[in-house]
């Protein structure tokens, strides 16, 4: 009986980073690591965009207009002749922004209100559950369109968008999270010993489900990058001449037969960020949940 | 049986219901006013007034909402700021186009997306297993209107097989078909393979064994029947991405359906339009997504007879 | 409710394993899961295998049907004197469910859950007999009767949810019976069930093995379930047979010390005051070759018993592996 008293996330010596996850085995998992090699790749770059970007992102050149790639424009130019691997490096911040902003968000206000359903439960349950299934029923990528209808297009509005429709995932996951744990022997032990709410909730339902998060994050930064890409493409997004990924390749849209690597390109990078966050997710939850794992 | 699908009717009135509130509220808890923006830059005052008071913009919001709803009940979504033409009827010229879309790429999923999963799973870890694998987590990555582009690039400009879309025959289809669905035939494989290997492990794949059935029918009769109902959820959840991309598809190959409709209307401001057009495809989308779990009583015997 | 059953002395060998081991190629070298069994089944006869869980003796029983993923078998096993190792694949398919019939620990999770009972017994009749849908359902009714389901129009109708666990157990052993095969094998057939359940269903596979004169290969933890209906008993430690006798005589004389613990830890009938036996220690998943695998756990291990490897010695109708067999008590 006192083992199972033990809380996996409390029981170590060395403090609480990624409890249940073992940590080293995490990387010999090849997806995690290619998935994160790639997220680190467009990281850096982005964060050293000042120093690295061969040219100035916004500088214009029409004498070089749509250069195809090599030579001193390593990518080419677009048909204002700005340099293609420059606003590449810089819309890797667009990118990472629009992913960490509408992930952060959705994973804030999923965590209040999936703590509140699965730890109060009650009318506040059904209440919240009821609001997470409309949410739901209106497909995802729609829903981001009406609400974009409504907010009016522009980044900061794409972002709420999409952190909306993020919040169901993040519930659920809270909400089963807390369900669960609320019977473990651990919380009930603590609970028997007079932690409040939310000292239950701070050490011992908080830590432990950081692993799960991490990958709902990873999944959910995927799908944010998406429909931003999307949002954009359909001019409800991020507005020019900022050097967004998807605004970039839906300018290229036009040159689409004269200059294809406008197209080619920006949708390679969307592709590739897209890909990791997958992949990092995919294979954390693997090994997570070693009976997925085959 | 019927009490079961009385009871999946029922439980969808409330979402129903919650829809309506939210594509009614699109234009109520806008910033600017509805009337104002109707009359144009150079109305009066006493124009806008008098418009508010036609739209019945001066009623309490509940009552406004009861006039949407009987509005509604009587197939009634006002008239295109933008045509000026009764909106029921321009989607109604709409819709046919998207279903066949949507309809066209559900079809290329399922085929694509079952045949994968299986081959995936029959053989794990093997070479084609790992293209397969790859090839599905390339496809759920891949942003659908630089799919759609670069498939306009291969096929219409350099191969020139296929039209860039047009809907005047079947052919047109093709392209924006395939773009809409092979996103969501990765995603289904990926859930096929996932629930076959499930179930491979399963104590009544051993038992089919132990009977003396050759492996086809392990798979064929015993695993595939039990992974088809996970399946079936996703093909509903998918329809609904389907349809949201079907905005984006629409769009690349010039496609007049709802989609189009809709971000065209969200860039005239046309809030009839849009209106009509999010509550149109929320509403399909709950409709297959009930079909879809009515369908599990056909797969699934323990939903049937709801005994334990 | 032993039964001396004089046929089954007589009759001829059905399933003869020789020197059976079972491997499991792994990432970090191989796995000894069956070290060296030698079993011998008679038509007709109840044989258990006894053991703890990792003991080798699931392992065993599925290499017979040459049904464990990923292992390497070697040694022999002749059904009818038809080595089984050495078969193709098509042929081997074709004993499953026709000569060897298998019956499961879980009913719950044995069954598939999509198709009815009747579904299920017609397929596992048609795989082996060129018989019409009408004939294959009059086969599968009679065994379903025959099992003890009275209502076996209705069990037949039926999804495998919608029955109890014992109706469940009972539906696999018909389904195991319906081409009448030569060997049952059951892997712990009542461990699921409820405790008057499983009193039914040993009485069940006693009753058929009687009418149909198939032999039983009974695979179990509990010595209480051999001593029920067994013939004979092979005990199982780390991958290989102990001792093997007829199961009376071994309930009551056990002379390998590793069988005398197991029938110490047998629940008593009368005195719940009794406190349970256990053994101290747990079973090694790859005990030293060149020691006696028991050695560690045993009271009365010797140096010999560290440095070599008993062998199995037969003599009568007994067999035993071990330096130090415990006297004879009268």
């Amino acid at each position: 009986m006192s083992l199972m008293r033990l809380d996996p996330a409390r029981g170590r010596i060395a403090g609480f980073a990624l409890p249940r996850l073992p940590r080293f085995r995490a990387l010999r998992n090849w997806r995690v690591s290619l998935g994160g090699a790639i997220l680190l790749v467009v990281l850096v770059s982005s964060l050293l965009a000042p120093w690295i970007s061969p040219f100035d992102p916004y500088a214009q050149d029409l004498k070089a207009a749509l250069l195809p790639p090599g030579g001193s424009h390593l990518l080419g130019t677009d048909e204002f002749g700005r340099d293609l691997l420059s606003r590449l490096i810089w819309g890797g911040r667009i990118a990472l922004l629009v992913a960490a902003v509408s992930v952060v968000v959705s994973l804030i206000a999923g965590l209040f209100l999936g703590l509140v359903a699965g730890y109060f439960g009650g009318w506040l349950d059904a209440l919240i559950m009821r609001g997470v299934d409309i949410l739901l029923a209106f497909p995802n990528f729609l829903l981001a369109i009406a609400m974009v209808a409504i907010l009016g297009p522009g980044l900061a509005n794409m972002l709420v968008a999409i952190a909306i429709f993020g919040i169901p995932g993040f519930v659920r996951l809270y909400r089963a999270e807390v369900l669960t744990l609320k019977g473990a022997d651990y919380v009930e032990a603590a609970r028997s010993m007079g932690a409040g709410p939310w000292q239950v909730i701070r050490r011992h339902i908080l830590p432990n489900s950081i692993p799960l998060v991490i990958v709902l994050c990873s999944l959910r930064a995927a799908t944010a990058i998406l429909v931003a890409s999307g949002l954009s493409f359909l001019g409800l997004g991020v507005e020019p001449p900022l050097p967004d990924w998807g605004a970039m390749l839906t300018n290229g849209r036009e040159y689409l037969r004269v200059a294809p690597h406008l197209t080619t390109v920006p949708g390679l990078a969307i592709m590739a960020l897209v890909f990791a966050f997958n992949i990092f997710g995919d294979g954390l939850r693997d090994i997570l949940d070693p009976r997925r794992k085959h | 049986m019927i009490g079961n699908v009385i009871g999946r009717l029922l439980q969808v009135l409330p979402t129903l219901f919650g829809v309506l509130v939210l594509v009614f509220a699109m234009t109520h808890v806008l910033p600017g006013d509805p009337a104002r923006l109707i009359a144009g830059p150079e109305a009066t005052d006493a124009e806008v007034a008098g418009l508010r008071a036609d739209l019945g913009l001066d009623q309490p919001v509940g009552a406004q909402f009861i006039t949407y709803l009987s509005n509604l009940s009587r197939g009634e979504m006002g008239r295109s700021l933008h045509s000026n033409r009764p909106v029921v009827d321009e989607l109604a010229a709409r819709l046919p186009r998207t279903l066949i879309l949507t309809g066209l790429a559900l079809a290329i999923m399922i085929s694509l997306g079952l045949a994968a999963g299986i081959i995936s799973a029959i053989k794990p870890d093997s070479l084609r297993d790992h293209l397969l694998t790859g090839l599905s987590l390339t496809g759920i990555s891949v942003p659908l209107f630089w799919l759609g582009l670069m498939l306009v690039l291969v096929f219409s400009y350099h191969l020139r097989w296929l039209p860039t879309g047009g809907t005047s025959s079947l052919r047109g289809y093709i392209l924006p078909a395939v773009t809409l669905g092979l996103g969501a035939a990765a995603m289904l494989a990926r859930l096929m393979r996932s629930s076959l290997l499930d179930i491979i492990h399963q104590d009544y794949i051993r038992t089919a064994r132990a009977k003396g059935a050759r492996e086809a029918v392990v798979i064929g009769r015993h695993a595939l029947r039990n992974a088809l109902i996970p399946a079936v959820t996703l093909i509903g959840l998918e329809a609904g991405i389907l349809l949201g991309g079907a905005v984006i598809v629409e769009t690349i190959f010039s496609i007049n359906g709802i989609g189009r409709y809709l971000v065209q209307s969200i860039q005239y401001r046309d809030y009839p339009a849009t209106q009509g057009a999010v509550l149109v495809i929320a509403v399909i989308f709950i409709t297959v997504n009930l079909l879809t779990d009515l369908s599990y009583g056909l797969l699934d015997p323990r939903q049937r007879r709801g005994a334990a | 409710m032993s039964c001396p059953a004089p046929i089954a002395a007589l009759a001829p060998d059905l399933l003869t394993i020789r020197n059976l081991r079972v491997h499991f190629p792994g990432q970090t070298g191989e796995v000894l899961a069956v070290d060296g069994v030698d079993l011998t089944l008679r038509a007709g006869e109840i044989v258990g295998l006894v053991g703890e869980s990792g003991s080798g003796k699931s392992v065993t029983a599925m290499s017979i049907l040459r049904l464990v993923p990923g292992a390497r078998s070697s040694g022999q096993i002749a059904l009818e004197g038809r080595d089984l190792i050495g078969l193709g694949a098509a042929e081997m398919r074709a004993l499953r469910g026709d000569r060897i019939g298998m019956v499961f620990q879980n009913p719950m999770t044995s069954l598939n859950p999509a198709y009815t009972i009747g579904n299920q017994l017609i397929e596992a009749v048609r795989l082996h007999r060129p018989l019409g849908r009408g004939a294959a359902r009059k086969l599968a009714l009679t065994r379903l009767a025959e099992v003890g389901l009275t209502d076996a129009a209705r069990v037949f109708t039926s999804y495998p949810h919608e029955l109890s666990g014992g109706m469940r157990q009972r539906a696999m052993i018909a389904m195991a019976m319906i081409c009448a095969p030569a060997l049952l094998i059951a892997d712990e057939p009542t461990t699921a069930l409820g405790v008057t359940t499983q009193a039914q269903i040993l009485h069940l596979l006693d009753r058929l093995r009687r009418e149909h004169g198939t032999a039983i290969l009974l695979i179990t933890h509990d010595l209480a379930v051999v001593a029920a209906i067994c013939d004979r008993v092979a005990v199982m430690y780390a991958g290989s047979v102990v001792e093997e006798a007829p199961s009376d005589d071994l309930i009551d004389r056990p002379r390998h010390p590793y069988t005398r613990a197991l029938i110490e830890a047998i629940p008593s009938e009368t005195g719940d005051r009794r406190r349970l036996y256990s053994i101290p220690g747990a079973a090694l998943m790859r005990p030293d070759a060149q020691a006696c695998a028991f050695a560690p756990r045993c009271a009365t291990a010797s140096e010999r018993c560290r440095a070599a490897r008993p062998p199995l010695i037969t003599s009568g109708a007994r067999g035993l592996r071990c330096w130090h067999p415990l006297e004879v008590s009268p």
